[in-house]
C-alpha cells in the first residue's frame, strides 16, 4: 500500500510527539494504570466490604421502609436522599445523605456502613491524580487532550505505518524492540486510544466550558447553561410531605418495562420543590440511563431525554460508560483492562525510546525504572492499608512511589532495580489476597471477592514471571 | 449468530490484511482491497446485531484492535537480545534559554492552544444552525480535539511564534464574537 508523508512533516511530526510525549507521558502512565483498575471499581468495592448482603432487587415496599427509617431517624433532613439499587457489578443497595452512608439489607433495613477506601483513592488517582477541588480533574482532562494530539503527531510521524503494520520484533535492538512495541499497540489501537482521550477530557473540560457557557450565553448562570444541554428541573410548590419513592420505584414496570433502575435520588428532599429522580438503565443504549421524574406522591411527571432526546443530550451522557468500558458486560471490561494496560505499555515504550535514544544514562533512567515498576507497587501498598488500616489517603500511594524512585537512584542499575521492584509487587500482590482472607475467610472466596483475589493471586503470578526473565537478563 | 457472524468478518478483514501484508499468493493482489471491505462489514454486522447501532460500532472497533493485536503476537519474532551497556554519562542540565524555550512552548501548547480551542469552539456553536444544546454539546466535544491539534501544531512548527499567533488570534476573534 503506498503511503507517503514528506520527511519534513514526519521530522517536525516527531519532534512535537516527543515533546508532548515527555510531557505528559508519566502521568498518562498512572492514568492508565489506575484507569484499568477503575474498570472494576465496582467489583473492587464488593471485595473490600466483602460480608455485605448482595441480592438482585430491592422491592419497592423495602425502598420505602428504608426511606421512612431514614427520615424517622433525621426528620429534618434536608439535600439530596440518593439510593443506589441493586445492579449487575454491584448487587447491594445503597443509602447516600446527610443522614449517613450505608448499605441496605433486602428487606430495607439500614446495613452496615460504606466504607471502601482503596476504590476510592484509585478512582481519586484516576480521576485527579489526587489533586484536590476541581484542578485534579481539570489536569486529567489535559492529558486526555494531549492523547489527541499524540495521536496526530504519532500518526504523521509514523512513513511506515502500513510498511510496519504487523512487524513485531523483540529482542535484538533495544531501541527496534521498543519502538515496535509502542508502533503496533498504539497504530492498532488508536481507535480505542482516541475514544478514551476524548471522553476522558470531557470530564474535567466540561467544568470550564460549563462555566464558559453560562459567562458567554447565560448572564453568567452556569446552572443556566447545565440545564440548556441536561434540562431543567421541574417547577413544583407542594405542601411537604414523605416521597412516595416505592410508588415511583413501582410505577417504572409500566412507564418503562425494559429499563432497569439502577437508582433515585429525592432531590431538595422535604423541601415543597423536593421531586424524585430515577435513573434507570437501557440495555439497547450507551447512555449511562435515562432519568424519570416524580413529584412527591410518586406520579410521574417526564423524563429528562437522555435515551430519545436531543442528539446532543444523549451524546454526552453516553460518554462515562464508553470511557469504563461498562456497555458489554464482563467481556468489554477484560477487553478494556488489557486496552488500558497496552496504552500504558504505550507511555512507558515512548519514554523508553527517548532513553534509548540518548545513548547514554544517568539518574534518569534510574528514576524512570523506579517509578514504573514501582507504581503498581504502590498501589499494592495502597490497597494493604486500606485493608489493614482502613485508610484511602494518598500518601499511601505516593509515598512508596517516592520511595521506589529513590531505590532506583541508589540501586543505580535499571535491570536489578527491576527484578528487585517485581518481585516485591508479586509478594504485596500475594499478601492483599491472604490478608484479605484472614480478615474476611469465607466471604473472600465467593462472588466479586473471589474473582479479585484470584486476579490479585494470577498478578502476582505475572509479577514472578517477569522477575524471573528480569533475573535472566541480570546473570 | 448475528455476533459470531461480526467477529469472523473482523478476524477474517484483518487475516486478509496481514495475508496480503505477508504477501501470500492467494491475497497478495487483492488482500487489503478484501480486507477494508470484510472490516467495513463487519462495522454493519455488528451494528446490526447489536442492541443500538451505537453500541454495534463500538464492539466493531473493540474487534478490530483485539483481533490485530492477536495477529501482531503471532507475528512476533524473537531475536537475541543486543543491548550494550550504556555509558554513564553526567547530567547536562539544560542551558537557561533552552528552559525558557520549553516554557514559552508549554504556555503555547497548554494554556493558549486551550483557550484558543475552548474560545474558538465556542464562537462556533453560536452559528451552527442546530438547538443550542445540540450546537454547545458539538462544542464540548470538539475543543479538545483542536487543542490537541492545536499543541501538536506549536510543538511541530519549526517557527513556533506562527501557531502561538495565530492561537493567539483565534482567541481575540472569537471573544469578541461571543461577547
Amino acid at each position: 500500500m503506498k503511503f507517503s508523508l514528506s520527511p519534513a512533516l514526519v521530522k517536525s511530526s516527531l519532534a512535537s510527539h516527543s515533546w508532548i510525549g515527555l510531557l505528559v507521558g508519566f502521568l498518562m502512565y498512572l492514568i492508565c494504570v489506575s484507569g484499568s483498575l477503575v474498570v472494576f471499581s465496582g467489583y473492587l468495592k464488593r471485595w473490600e466490604q466483602a460480608a455485605v448482603a448482595e441480592y438482585q432487587t430491592l422491592v419497592p415496599a423495602a425502598a420505602t421502609a428504608a426511606y421512612q427509617e431514614l427520615l424517622a431517624r433525621k426528620p429534618d433532613i434536608s439535600g439530596d436522599i440518593l439510593m443506589m439499587l441493586p445492579r449487575d457489578d454491584q448487587p447491594r443497595g445503597m443509602l447516600v445523605s446527610a443522614g449517613g452512608v450505608y448499605y441496605l439489607n433486602e428487606d430495607g433495613s439500614r446495613g452496615g456502613d460504606i466504607s471502601t477506601p482503596w476504590s476510592n483513592s484509585m478512582v481519586g488517582l484516576h480521576d485527579a491524580l489526587h489533586i484536590p477541588s476541581d484542578w485534579g480533574e481539570i489536569l486529567v482532562s489535559v492529558l486526555g487532550v494531549m492523547l489527541c494530539g499524540l495521536i496526530v503527531s504519532g500518526f504523521l510521524a509514523h512513513p511506515r505505518i502500513f510498511r510496519d503494520a504487523f512487524n513485531f520484533r523483540l529482542g535484538g535492538s533495544r531501541h527496534l524492540e521498543q519502538a515496535d512495541i509502542h508502533n503496533r499497540l498504539s497504530v492498532w489501537g488508536a481507535p480505542f486510544h482516541l475514544v478514551i482521550g476524548l471522553t476522558g477530557a470531557w470530564f474535567g473540560l466540561s467544568i470550564l466550558m460549563y462555566t464558559l457557557y453560562g459567562n458567554v450565553f447565560f448572564g453568567g448562570d452556569r446552572d443556566a447553561a447545565i440545564e440548556s444541554i441536561h434540562g431543567s428541573a421541574p417547577k413544583l410548590e407542594q405542601i411537604v410531605q414523605m416521597a412516595d419513592v416505592g410508588r415511583a420505584l413501582q410505577s417504572m414496570a409500566t412507564i418503562a418495562p425494559d429499563a432497569r433502575p439502577i437508582y433515585f435520588n429525592v432531590e431538595n428532599a422535604n423541601s415543597p420543590s423536593q421531586y424524585i429522580l430515577l435513573g434507570a438503565q437501557h440495555p439497547d443504549s450507551l447512555i449511562y440511563v435515562e432519568q424519570y421524574r416524580f413529584d412527591q406522591q410518586g406520579n410521574y411527571l417526564d423524563k429528562v431525554g437522555y435515551s430519545d432526546g436531543e442528539p446532543g443530550k444523549q451524546v454526552l451522557f453516553s460518554l462515562y460508560r464508553l470511557h469504563f468500558g461498562h456497555f458489554g458486560g464482563l467481556p468489554v471490561m477484560i477487553l478494556y483492562v488489557v486496552f488500558g494496560i497496552a496504552l500504558a505499555v504505550v507511555s512507558v515504550t515512548g519514554i523508553n525510546i527517548w532513553l534509548v535514544k540518548r545513548k547514554k544514562r544517568d539518574f534518569i533512567n534510574n528514576v524512570w525504572v523506579g517509578l514504573v515498576w514501582g507504581t503498581p507497587l504502590a498501589i499494592a501498598i495502597s490497597g494493604l492499608a486500606a485493608l489493614i488500616l482502613n485508610s484511602g489517603a494518598a500518601g499511601y500511594f505516593w509515598l512508596p512511589l517516592l520511595a521506589t524512585a529513590v531505590f532506583g537512584l541508589c540501586l543505580d542499575n535499571e535491570a536489578r532495580s527491576k527484578y528487585w521492584l517485581q518481585r516485591i509487587t508479586a509478594v504485596l500482590l500475594m499478601l492483599m489476597a491472604l490478608s484479605h482472607l484472614v480478615m474476611f475467610k469465607s466471604h473472600g472466596l465467593h462472588g466479586a471477592a473471589l474473582a479479585v483475589n484470584l486476579a490479585l493471586v494470577a498478578f502476582s503470578g505475572l509479577f514472578l514471571w517477569l522477575a524471573h526473565r528480569t533475573e535472566k537478563l541480570l546473570r | 449468530m448475528g455476533m459470531i457472524l461480526a467477529t469472523a468478518s473482523s478476524a477474517a478483514g484483518l487475516f486478509s490484511l496481514y495475508g496480503s501484508w505477508r504477501n501470500w499468493s492467494l491475497l497478495k493482489r487483492w488482500g487489503t482491497l478484501v480486507g477494508w471491505s470484510l472490516l467495513l462489514l463487519s462495522c454493519f454486522l455488528w451494528a446490526s446485531s447489536a442492541a443500538s447501532v451505537a453500541l454495534g460500532i463500538s464492539y466493531a472497533l473493540l474487534a478490530l484492535t483485539a483481533c490485530a493485536w492477536l495477529l501482531v503476537g503471532y507475528n512476533r519474532e524473537r531475536r537475541p537480545q543486543r543491548s550494550p551497556l550504556l555509558a554513564a554519562g553526567k547530567v547536562r542540565w539544560p542551558a537557561l534559554s533552552a528552559l525558557g524555550k520549553h516554557l514559552l512552548l508549554l504556555l503555547g501548547t497548554v494554556p493558549l492552544a486551550g483557550a484558543a480551542a475552548l474560545y474558538g469552539s465556542t464562537a462556533l456553536a453560536t452559528v451552527l444552525p442546530w438547538q443550542q444544546g445540540n450546537a454547545l454539546s458539538f462544542a464540548m466535544l470538539l475543543a479538545p480535539v483542536l487543542w490537541g491539534c492545536g499543541a501538536y501544531w506549536q510543538c511541530a512548527d519549526s517557527r513556533p511564534l506562527r501557531p502561538a499567533a495565530t492561537h493567539l488570534a483565534v482567541l481575540l476573534v472569537s471573544a469578541v464574537a461571543i461577547y
